[in-house]
Formats: structure tokens, C-alpha cells, sequence
């Protein structure tokens, strides 16, 4: 099996006024297609920074990141966002909705910004049925729950039928039984469609119900 | 596209205000730019005669208790002959095309002016009677090829009508006159009535010659003239002052003419009891009659209110939009991880701004009409209003409307734009991690 994500000695250093924090020191890891991952460690090691960096919304002080085989740097900002709009899904710990759209049309964000996208209103509903609220529709977020509003960030992550989903904690604000559900639909995304997810979680059981831990302390891999 | 509509009604209640303030603003940018519009149109409509290549020189006459006056040349005779000489001396000048006898005045845009009324001979027309302005030229002056003003088309050449010697029951008008009485036919050799008081006596005056419509004042929308001759120095015997207008050649810079009209020149001019008293060119006396007529300081004072109106629209926008765009910080955040280019983001919220601030236009503009249908749009200087107004868009109601209405929406989205860019500009600069970390 190939690699889907690959990072090679990635460095992230933040330089606040005086102050240097390092994030990330010399980080190496793959990620194979297909696989259910999931990133642990205690707080302010860099998880977040590591998801970020996977996901082209940030870029490494140094090393390299591929994406499906390609070597994203020095692409343009315009080939960046293509490739974040048709291969990567975010899913946000604080689900991130647009408060003044409806959920459906905050499902169908990727693809207004797809170039060519015909259906969108469709696919938008189909991806909303997969998360079990297709009878929500014409509700604005404020009006879901936690655990619905989180469904509906799902919705909107594989709308676009990305094969990679980057989750940053996509329970840590939802208590144990909505959890539960997000991860079953997780782990169906990831058999039944076939996506490839990273997951940061601090939940040791939620961690174990997937194919890997990778372990973080102190801005390194702990092996 | 959608989005933009869908995010402008979810934030109706914030969007409310700017809403209505823009509905305001249109109101009064109507109130404000239209005056300006119309004077800016005002002054740049052609006055209809080559004022830009005309120079004007005035002569006084020597008081009889002066060192150099001569006695014997103080009859009526010596006065034409002399004032024969002064012309022929202008002429001589190279960058002199033609010169012409004003009288005691430049002829055109003169401060002072005569005005008759005379009645139509056109029975379909009878009764009209209007108020017009009358222009008195010197006879055998060359007063209309010196003045650059052209015939209409069937009239006599403007050097034919310089030469025509009209009797006291001749005119010449100009085409904007003739056409209020005689809609459909040409002028030429019809008869005006003119009734004297009592009511016995009817006497006809008759259109000798037709010319192309000019403005007497810059400051007068109205092309409506009528020309007679008279000759000056028959009339003024103990006259003090009198005019020249010269025509200069083409692209001789009357500036440049007046300024190196030195010593040597205004010496050749000194000729029998009569010295040049001062030359000018004809933007001089037009901007001269503008001021005394307190227009151009009109005209600056609603520029510059137009300007710090303009400069407020900008900045009560970029205050609302950058209120409005600091609590979008996120979603900016959420629509770059998904895909959208810095550039969609600035599309996007100039969109909805250019759309509420089309609408809000909209109904301000029809309130507006709504306004001007009872009371009427500026027509600039009141002057205008007494006397056949010329047909351009200033006095046709719908076309004003439609003019006036497109350089507001101008000015509107334009300050709407600028207004939107800066906050929009910040916005599409935060980098997406950050902006996804602001709650
Ligand atoms: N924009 C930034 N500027 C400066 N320092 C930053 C910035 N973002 C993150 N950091 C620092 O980098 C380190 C890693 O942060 P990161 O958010 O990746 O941690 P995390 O593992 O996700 O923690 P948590 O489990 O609490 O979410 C922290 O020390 C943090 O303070
Ligand atoms: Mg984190």
C-alpha cells in the first residue's frame, strides 16, 4: 500500500515578539491509505499544529509534505486550495458552522468552491442523509445540538468525496453518548467509503478503536 | 452568488442599518450631487462661439483738461476715423485674425444687456410672447466671423451678415429662437409683430438672417438671441469708453497675446484723443461674470460639500463593514480550509455590499423620484428658468432623472467598494489557522 500523507522531518517554530516556541521538532510519519489513525498526547505537544500542517492550512518551518505522492511545497496558494477543496475534509473540535446558512447550504461549502460542480444542492442532501439528518434540512445551525452540529460538519468534510478526513478532536466538546455516535459514523466513513481519517483525540478508548495511535510529547513522535 | 444573498438575509438585523442609512444616502447624495451635475454640465456646455480665441480691448477718451488732448479731433467725425485706425492697427497685428467695434462694452457676456419682446407672425403661434435678449453690434464690424458665430444652414455666411445693413425693422436671431415660433419651417424672411402700447399701431420686423444658437453668459442656459445693429458713435456723443474684441489666429494663446502686449504696441494704440484703457481675454470677463454673479463661488462651495459627503459615504462604510467583518473572522477561517482563494473572499464580501447598497439605492432613487416629481430638480441659476430654456438633459425631467441617477450609483458603489476592501483586504490576509482558532 501507498502512502497517502507523508511528512519528512517537519519543524514548526512559532515566533511570537521575543519568544520561540517550537511545535513541532523533526517530525517523520506516514499515514497509508485507507487507515483509520489517530493522534494522542498531552496538551500543547502539537497535535493541533501537526493536523494543521497535513492539512495545507499551515506551513512547516521546514521538511516536506506529501499528498498523495505529491510534494505540496512551493505550490501556489491557488493549487493549495484545489487541493484542500478535493482531497482533504476538516472536521473541528468546535464544529465551525456558518451561523447565517442553513445546513444545508453549510454542507455544500466545498463545492461552491469547486470548480464545475453541478448537483450541489443534492450531494449536499445525500451527505446529510449518510449522517442521519436528512430531516433537518432546513434548520440553521443554532437550532442542532452538539452532536448534530458535529454530524453536520461531517457532512460538509466528505461532501466533496475527499479520500483524506482530518479530525481535531471531533467529540471534545460532546459528552460520551453523542461521542459515541460520532465515532461510529467515523469508523463507517472509514470502512464502508473507504476514507482515509487522522484523528486527534485525548480519549484512550476512542483512541483504541481505530487502526494506530501515534503518540506526541513535547513536539516528537514518542515510538 | 447564492451565498451572498443567503449570508445578506441571515444578517438582515445587522445588515437593517447599514441598509437604511444607504437608503438615506442616496436621498441626499440626489440633493447633493445633482446641483453639482447640473453646474458641471452648465459650464461645460458649448457657449456656441469662439470664446477662447477672443480678446477684448478697451479705449477710454481723453478728458478735455488733459496735457495730450487734441481739441481737433474731438468731433464726432475724428472719433470714427480714428476709431477706424485702431481697428486697422489690430489687425496688422500677425497673431490678429479679424477685429470688431463692441461699443462701450465687449459684446458678448457683457454684464449689462438689453432685452425686448417681441410676438410671433405665425398664426399657429399668436399669442406667444417672449422675453429675449438683445445683442447690439456695430454695423460693417465683422461682428459675427469675429465672434466665431456660424449661420444656419440657408442663411447668409456670417461675413454676409457682418455686411448686411439692416434697417431699424430687420433682426438677425439664432436658430433656438426662430424654433419657438416657427417649430417646422425655416426663419428666414418671416415677420415678427410688435405691438406698441395703446394698441393702435402694429409694426412687423423681419428675420434677416438666421445663426446657430450661442449663450450670452455662461451663467445662462438659454441659446436664445436676437441681433440688431446700431451704430455707436451716432448715439454717443460725449461717449467716454469704448470696446475691441479681436479674434486671434489659430492656436495663438490669448494669455500669451495679453501678456506680451507691451509699451511699444499700447503706444501705436494711443490714436487721436483715445488710449487703451485694458486688455483682456474673454475667459477673464466670463469668469468675471460668473463670480459677480456669485456662481463659481456656488459652484466651489457644493463641490467641496459634495467631496466631504463623498469622503463621510466611505467612511461610514468601512466603519459598518468593519464592524460587520471582524465577527466573520471564522468563517473565513471555515471557507479557506474548504477551499475558497483569498481573492473569492474579497469577491464575496464586496458582493454582498455592492448588492445591499443596489437595493438600498434603488429605493432611496424612487423615493427620490417621488420627491422631485412634486418638487422639480435643480435647474441651476435661476436666470434659466425665466427664458426658453435649451432642450438638453438638464430640462428634460426623465433624462435628468436617468443621468443623475447613474452618477449617484457611481459614486455610491464606488465608496461602497472602498469601504468594503480595506476590512475585506485584513480579512482575506488572516492566515486560516489562525482565523479557525478566533471564536
Ligand atoms: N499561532 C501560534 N503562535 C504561537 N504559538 C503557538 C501558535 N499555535 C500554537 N502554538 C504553540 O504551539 C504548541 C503546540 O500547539 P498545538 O495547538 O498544536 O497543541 P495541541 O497538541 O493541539 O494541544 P491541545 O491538545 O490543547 O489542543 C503550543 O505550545 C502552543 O502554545
Ligand atoms: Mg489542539
Amino acid at each position: 500500500m501507498s502512502s497517502i500523507i507523508k511528512l519528512q522531518n517537519i519543524s514548526k517554530i512559532y515566533q511570537t515578539k521575543n519568544i520561540e516556541t517550537s511545535a513541532l521538532d523533526d517530525v517523520s510519519l506516514e499515514i497509508e491509505e485507507g487507515e483509520f489513525v489517530s493522534i494522542m498526547g498531552p496538551s500543547g505537544c502539537g497535535k493541533s499544529t501537526m493536523l494543521n500542517i497535513m492539512g495545507l492550512l499551515d506551513k512547516p518551518t521546514s521538511g516536506t509534505v506529501e499528498i498523495k505522492g505529491k510534494n505540496v511545497d512551493g505550490m501556489s496558494d491557488k493549487a493549495l486550495a484545489r487541493l484542500r477543496n478535493e482531497t482533504l475534509g476538516f472536521v473541528f473540535q468546535s464544529f465551525h458552522l456558518i451561523n447565517t446558512l442553513n445546513i444545508v447550504d453549510n454542507v455544500m461549502i466545498p463545492l461552491v468552491y469547486r470548480h464545475g460542480a453541478k448537483d450541489k444542492s443534492r450531494l449536499a442532501r445525500e451527505a446529510l442523509e449518510r449522517v442521519g439528518l436528512s430531516h433537518r434540512l432546513g434548520h440553521m445551525p443554532s437550532q442542532l445540538s452538539g452532536g448534530q452540529a458535529q454530524r453536520v460538519a461531517i457532512a460538509r468534510a466528505i461532501v466533496g468525496n475527499p479520500s483524506i478526513i482530518l479530525a481535531d478532536e471531533p467529540c471534545g466538546n460532546l459528552d460520551s453518548k453523542m461521542g459515541a455516535e460520532i465515532m461510529d459514523l467515523l469508523h463507517h466513513l472509514n470502512k464502508d467509503l473507504g476514507k482515509t481519517i487522522v484523528m486527534v483525540t485525548h480519549n484512550a478508548d476512542q483512541a483504541r478503536q481505530t487502526d494506530r495511535i501515534i503518540n506526541f510529547f513535547d513536539g516528537r513522535r514518542v515510538k | 452568488m447564492k451565498i451572498i444573498f443567503k449570508n445578506l438575509w441571515h444578517r438582515r438585523a445587522q445588515n437593517g442599518w447599514l441598509f437604511a442609512e444607504l437608503i438615506i444616502v442616496t436621498f441626499l447624495a440626489w440633493e447633493i450631487i445633482d446641483p453639482v451635475a447640473v453646474s458641471i454640465s452648465d459650464r461645460n456646455e458649448p457657449l456656441g462661439y469662439d470664446a477662447d480665441r477672443l480678446v477684448n480691448l478697451s479705449f477710454i477718451s481723453l478728458p478735455e483738461n488733459a496735457a495730450e488732448y487734441k481739441a481737433e479731433e474731438a468731433d464726432s467725425a475724428s472719433n470714427v476715423a480714428n476709431s477706424a485706425k485702431i481697428a486697422r492697427y489690430l489687425e496688422s497685428l500677425p497673431e490678429v485674425e479679424s477685429a470688431c467695434f463692441a461699443g462701450s462694452n465687449p459684446i458678448l457676456n457683457s454684464s449689462s444687456n438689453y432685452w425686448d419682446q417681441l410676438r410671433s407672425g405665425n398664426p399657429a403661434v399668436d399669442t406667444l410672447v417672449k422675453n429675449i435678449i438683445s445683442v447690439q453690434y456695430e454695423p460693417d464690424s465683422k461682428f459675427f466671423e469675429t465672434m466665431g458665430i456660424e449661420s444656419a444652414p440657408g442663411s447668409p455666411s456670417p461675413e454676409e451678415l457682418s455686411r448686411l445693413n439692416i434697417g431699424p425693422r430687420e433682426i438677425i436671431v439664432t436658430e433656438d429662437y426662430a424654433r419657438l415660433f416657427w417649430p417646422d419651417e425655416n426663419a428666414l424672411g418671416k415677420k415678427f409683430i410688435t405691438v406698441s402700447r395703446d394698441g393702435k399701431d402694429t409694426t412687423y420686423t423681419t428675420i434677416v438672417g438666421v445663426v446657430k444658437g450661442l449663450r450670452y453668459q455662461s451663467i445662462l442656459r438659454s441659446r436664445c438671441l436676437i441681433f440688431k445693429q446700431d451704430r455707436y458713435f451716432d448715439y454717443n456723443t460725449d461717449f467716454d469708453e469704448f470696446a475691441y474684441t479681436v479674434r486671434l489666429a489659430p492656436g495663438v494663446d490669448p494669455k500669451q497675446f495679453v501678456a506680451d502686449f507691451g509699451p511699444e504696441r499700447r503706444n501705436k494704440l494711443s490714436i487721436g484723443n483715445f488710449r487703451l484703457n485694458k486688455i483682456a481675454e474673454q475667459q477673464a470677463l466670463i469668469d468675471n461674470v460668473e463670480f459677480t454673479y456669485g456662481i463659481a463661488s456656488n459652484r466651489k462651495i457644493k463641490m467641496i460639500l459634495c467631496s466631504f459627503f463623498l469622503i463621510n459615504l466611505i467612511l461610514g462604510t468601512v466603519g459598518c463593514f468593519w464592524l460587520q467583518t471582524r465577527r466573520r473572522v471564522s468563517e473565513t477561517g471555515v471557507l479557506r480550509s474548504f477551499g475558497a482563494l483569498k481573492s473569492q473572499i474579497i469577491k464575496m464580501l464586496i458582493g454582498e455590499s455592492v448588492v445591499l447598497a443596489t437595493t438600498a439605492f434603488i429605493i432611496g432613487d424612487l423615493l427620490y423620484l417621488q420627491y422631485a416629481l412634486k418638487e422639480g430638480f435643480d435647474l441651476g441659476f435661476v436666470n434659466n428658468m425665466s427664458l426658453n430654456v435649451i432642450d438638453n438633459w438638464v430640462s428634460n425631467f426623465w433624462e435628468h432623472f436617468g443621468i443623475v441617477s447613474l452618477i449617484v450609483y457611481a459614486l455610491i458603489i464606488i465608496c461602497v467598494i472602498i469601504g468594503t476592501l480595506l476590512p475585506a483586504l485584513k480579512l482575506s490576509r488572516i492566515n486560516p489557522v489562525d482565523a479557525l482558532r478566533d471564536e
